[in-house]
């Protein structure tokens, strides 16, 4: 019984640091700021963890079976981003409703990443597999071209892209009372606590949570998630057991680069459609992987969740002005600041476990 | 001597810029135990990966079936009908003894097939079917590293050092699962255990530095313990 | 061979100091105007950014340590050169100094940080200190030091290296510390050291079980190489009379990729012909496709990544080699 319970812990031990670490955070939340604002804190860090999980989690994927770390995947969200908002302000996209048009700015969004990233791995990553340097090369390369070819078409400035429908009422009944109530008024912010959240973000958690379930049963329930999981610690041996692995290379890059071209669109109504963008979320994603260790779908979750929350926390702090006990008063500081301040959760994390938290030492 | 489901001729394979197989010649009788034996390094381990395509061969040919194989990508050939037991158990740890048995399915029904007669031969499988690759004995993952290589319908099987690292109770139990595939399988086996070798294998091929320097029927070797003595040292 | 190569750089060398003069009387116009002083300028920032690329060679080419923040001690040059001579009015060699000193406590932290993890966990870190380096020179908090996203504007240079007013002097004083880095590398390169370097860059275990201490080899080789990046990025800041933010920026990592793959990495040489052939590349280009050459350039990129790994330096050695071979 004992072996079993150390079996399980050893198991579980990441598992079991990373809802330390956020239960000690939400701790310190709570006993900082008022309940109400706690929460709407601690809801925006699930929303930017929803967000970065769609980014690290192709990152790991990705990394893990075919140890190619994607320096493009940033311009995959961005290029999904960009391909998913000129669908949603067509003319064509006009005609349709705004949350049809969403929806299918989404599609939109995960295919051209999908397709992109397939076209990507198939023509000019897979001539390197033997040349693993010039992977990273050339990703990081083409990160530059692809950039300069969206700022060729849209230019340098940023678009907004605005809420569906769905989540943009505004009514004198608004903000919605409850979850319950926005079922039917469709506000742009629902009370929680008293306090509002706006509407939107909730879908984007929701949807995290949908992807992220998608994906656990994808790798758990089904044969290609068998083959992926074995992959991840042997290719070589998978393949001579007869599965066409460079197949599911290509078939693993295009669902990575999808869900980063999916992510964009996400994104894009709370963060806006810009070049900086690509940048800005492939160093969250590769931060939340460094702090998850790669090659584990749990661990990019972990990594982006960890993330979400200091940045919120970090945003909270940063915004409300910050006072060490040896302060005579509060200094503000700028968004800029909490955005530098994940380098270092992750320089942290390295020196104290360089392999990440779910990372396997092999 | 029956007819040969493989046999190798000249191949000569590179690692980088190392010349590991120097025109190896080898022919593996169909319905037999084929032992390739030699010292560490003599290349044994690339003859079978270089049948599997796991490095490539630079000259040379490999017929199984009277089809050439070197110019295949590795998961045809496996679709040939070869299965690989590869060096060190690398099964898959990370998975559990079903999924590692159920990823070698090459057509649907294959585990369906194939899973009595598996657990059958080895029981601690259905035991632990459910149990993390990881968390099973040397032996065990051993035994299902074998195991894997039978799920789907493959006529040859390419075995490498099943015995390397295991205690002798285990060796006895794998000589025994051997022994019972030999009724319907054709096997290349690698090993450094000679005892082994000789109780299970028909026929020997000795390597040594990347050429075929002897080969016959084992139970000459057997008997010839003076030859034995000189091509393979103390045994 | 190895004479011949000796006269051949100190040919160049020679060739490069009487470069303005000759310029000068070939078209006829004042040495300190027009033609001569535009190419002095073009050469001088060719000098400087062929420090960088052999700063970046010394890591990636020689030790095999694939970083991909080298722009943080190019910028890190620049700002910190920016600030001390802008703000506090500091004399060039207390400048100098300063700059040296930053780029060892930086590359003192990011190497003991980065370098315990390998392969592209060090990149993916050490992007991450560069970028975060690149947020923090566009926050609005320092914009009284940093000039925030305008960048560090009008950096008083002292008059006699003014590189507007005393171009020729500016010129000589790149060339200078062009040759003096490369000689220093080169010294480096060859010493005992640099044959560790070499010995962790082909295989590290190994030199680590004949008993070199690799992390230490590989500080090193972090330090030494931030030192004189960041050395060229206040000699850029010093040209440009100011510092950016895009001094910081991925493109400028990019950059220093770009010239030493190009060149030929673990070369020394390879890396400076790299990057001046990307500054003059990038001259001609901006001039004849405006504002896409940018794109021009990353295809170009791209395709060496694809085509050409050895770079320049490599391709010419191995059609050499095979000449040789054929004649034998």
């Amino acid at each position: 019984m004992t072996q079993i319970f150390r079996m399980w812990m050893a198991k579980q031990r990441a598992t079991v640091v990373t809802l330390l670490i956020v239960a000690l955070a939400v701790m310190a939340l709570f006993a900082r700021f008022e309940a109400k604002v706690a929460v709407s804190v601690l809801l925006s860090g699930l929303t930017l963890g929803a967000i970065y999980f769609l980014v690290s989690s192709g990152l790991s994927l990705i990394f893990g079976l075919m140890d190619v770390l994607n320096f493009a995947h940033g311009l995959l969200f961005m290029a999904g981003a960009y391909l998913g908002y000129a669908f949603y302000a067509s003319g064509f996209g006009q005609a349709l409703d705004s949350n049809l048009r969403f929806a299918i700015a989404i599609l939109v969004g995960g295919a051209s990443g999908a397709l992109l990233g397939a076209i990507m791995e198939w023509a000019l990553i897979r001539p390197l597999y033997k040349r693993p340097i010039y992977q990273v090369l050339l990703t990081l390369g083409l990160t530059f071209v692809g950039t300069e070819i969206i700022k060729a078409i849209w230019g340098t400035i940023g678009y907004f892209m605005n809420i569906p429908a769905f989540f943009n009422a505004n009514t004198p009944n608004c903000p919605s009372p409850s979850l319950f109530d926005f079922l039917s008024d469709h506000c742009s912010s629902i009370l929680i606590l008293g306090r509002p959240f706006p509407s939107y973000r909730l879908f984007v958690i929701l949807f995290g949570v949908l992807a992220f379930a998608g994906m656990m049963i994808l790798l758990q329930k089904t044969r290609i998630g068998i083959i992926i999981r074995a992959g991840v610690q042997d290719a070589e041996m998978v393949q001579a057991l007869g599965v066409n692995v460079r197949r599911v290379f290509t078939g693993v890059f295009a669902l990575g680069t999808g869900l980063a071209g999916m992510g964009g669109v996400i994104a894009a109504p709370i963060i806006g459609v810009n070049l900086a963008m690509g940048q800005e979320f492939l160093l969250q994603g590769f931060i939340a992987v460094v702090i998850g260790g790669m090659g584990s779908l749990v661990g990019a979750t972990a990594g982006a969740l960890l993330l979400g929350l200091a940045r919120a926390i970090g945003d909270q702090l940063v915004l409300g002005g910050l006072q060490l006990p040896w302060m005579e008063q509060a200094i503000s500081l700028s968004l800029s600041i909490a955005r530098a301040s994940t380098v270092l959760i992750m320089a942290l994390v390295l020196l104290l476990r360089p392999s990440g938290l779910f990372g396997k030492k092999d | 001597m029956s007819k040969d489901l493989l046999c190798l001729q000249g191949v000569n394979t590179f690692i980088g810029q190392s010349h590991i197989l120097q025109g190896v010649d080898l022919r593996v009788p169909e319905g037999h135990i084929t032992a390739l034996l030699g010292r560490n390094g003599a290349g044994k381990t690339t003859t079978l990966r270089s049948i599997m395509g796991l490095w490539r061969v630079r000259s040379g040919q490999i017929v199984f079936d009277g089809a050439r194989l070197e110019a295949l990508p590795t998961h045809e050939i496996a679709a040939r009908g070869l299965g690989y037991v590869p060096e060190h158990r690398a099964i898959f740890r990370d998975l559990s003894v079903y999924e590692n048995l159920q990823i070698a399915e090459r057509k649907r029904g294959d585990l369906e097939r194939a899973l009595p007669n598996l657990y059958a031969l080895f029981p601690d499988l259905k035991r632990f079917e459910a149990r993390a690759g990881r968390h099973l004995s040397g032996g065990q993952q051993q035994m299902l590293a074998i195991a894997r290589a039978m799920v789907a319908e493959n006529r040859l099987l390419l075995v490498d050092e099943p015995s390397e690292g295991l205690a002798p109770i285990i060796v006895g139990a794998i000589v025994d699962a051997l022994r019972q595939l030999k009724q319907h399988m054709t096997v290349l086996l690698v090993e450094q255990n000679f005892r082994m070798a000789a109780a299970l294998a028909d026929y020997y091929c000795i390597l040594d530095e990347g050429r075929v320097v002897q080969a016959g029927d084992m139970a000459e070797l057997v008997v010839d313990s003076a030859l034995t003595a000189r091509l393979l040292g103390a045994v | 061979m190895k004479l011949q190569n000796h006269r051949l750089t100190f040919g160049l060398i020679i060739a490069l100091a009487l470069f303005p003069f000759a310029l000068s009387w070939l078209t006829g116009e004042p040495i300190d105007s027009g033609t001569p002083k535009f190419w002095q300028g073009m050469l001088a920032q060719v000098f400087i950014l062929a420090v960088y690329a052999v700063s970046y060679d010394l890591l990636m080419g020689y030790t095999g340590i694939l970083s991909f923040g080298h722009a943080l001690f190019f910028g890190a040059g620049g700002y910190t050169a920016g600030i001390l001579l802008k703000h506090a009015a500091w004399p060039l060699w207390a400048v100098v100094l300063a700059v040296i000193v930053v780029a060892v406590i930086l590359g003192l932290f990011i190497g003991a940080t980065s370098l315990r993890v390998q392969g592209v966990y060090l990149t993916m870190v050490t992007l991450a200190f560069a970028q975060m380096m690149f947020v923090l020179s566009e926050a609005t908090d320092f914009r009284e030091w940093t000039g925030a996203e305008d960048g560090l504007q009008g950096i008083p240079v002292p008059a006699w290296l003014s590189p507007t007013q005393q171009r020729l002097m500016f010129y000589f004083v790149s060339l200078a510390f062009c040759v003096f880095s490369y000689y220093l590398v080169r010294r480096v390169t060859q010493s005992p050291t640099g044959r560790v370097f070499i010995a962790i860059r082909e295989n590290e275990l190994r030199a680590r079980a004949i008993g070199y201490n690799t992390f230490l080899y590989k500080l090193l080789a972090m330090v030494a190489s931030g030192v004189l990046a960041a050395l060229a990025g206040m000699m850029n800041a010093l040209w440009n009379l100011n510092a950016n933010p895009n001094m910081l920026a991925t493109s400028t990592t990019i950059n220093a990729l770009l010239m030493t793959i190009i060149g030929g990495a673990g070369t020394l040489s390879g890396p400076m012909i790299g990057a001046a052939f990307i500054h003059l590349l990038g001259y001609g280009l901006n001039t004849a496709f405006g504002p896409r050459w940018p794109l021009l350039f990353g295809l170009a990129y791209v395709g060496i990544v694809l085509f050409l790994p050895y770079g320049f330096v490599g391709a010419w050695r191995s059609l050499i080699a095979r000449m040789k071979a054929k004649r034998a």
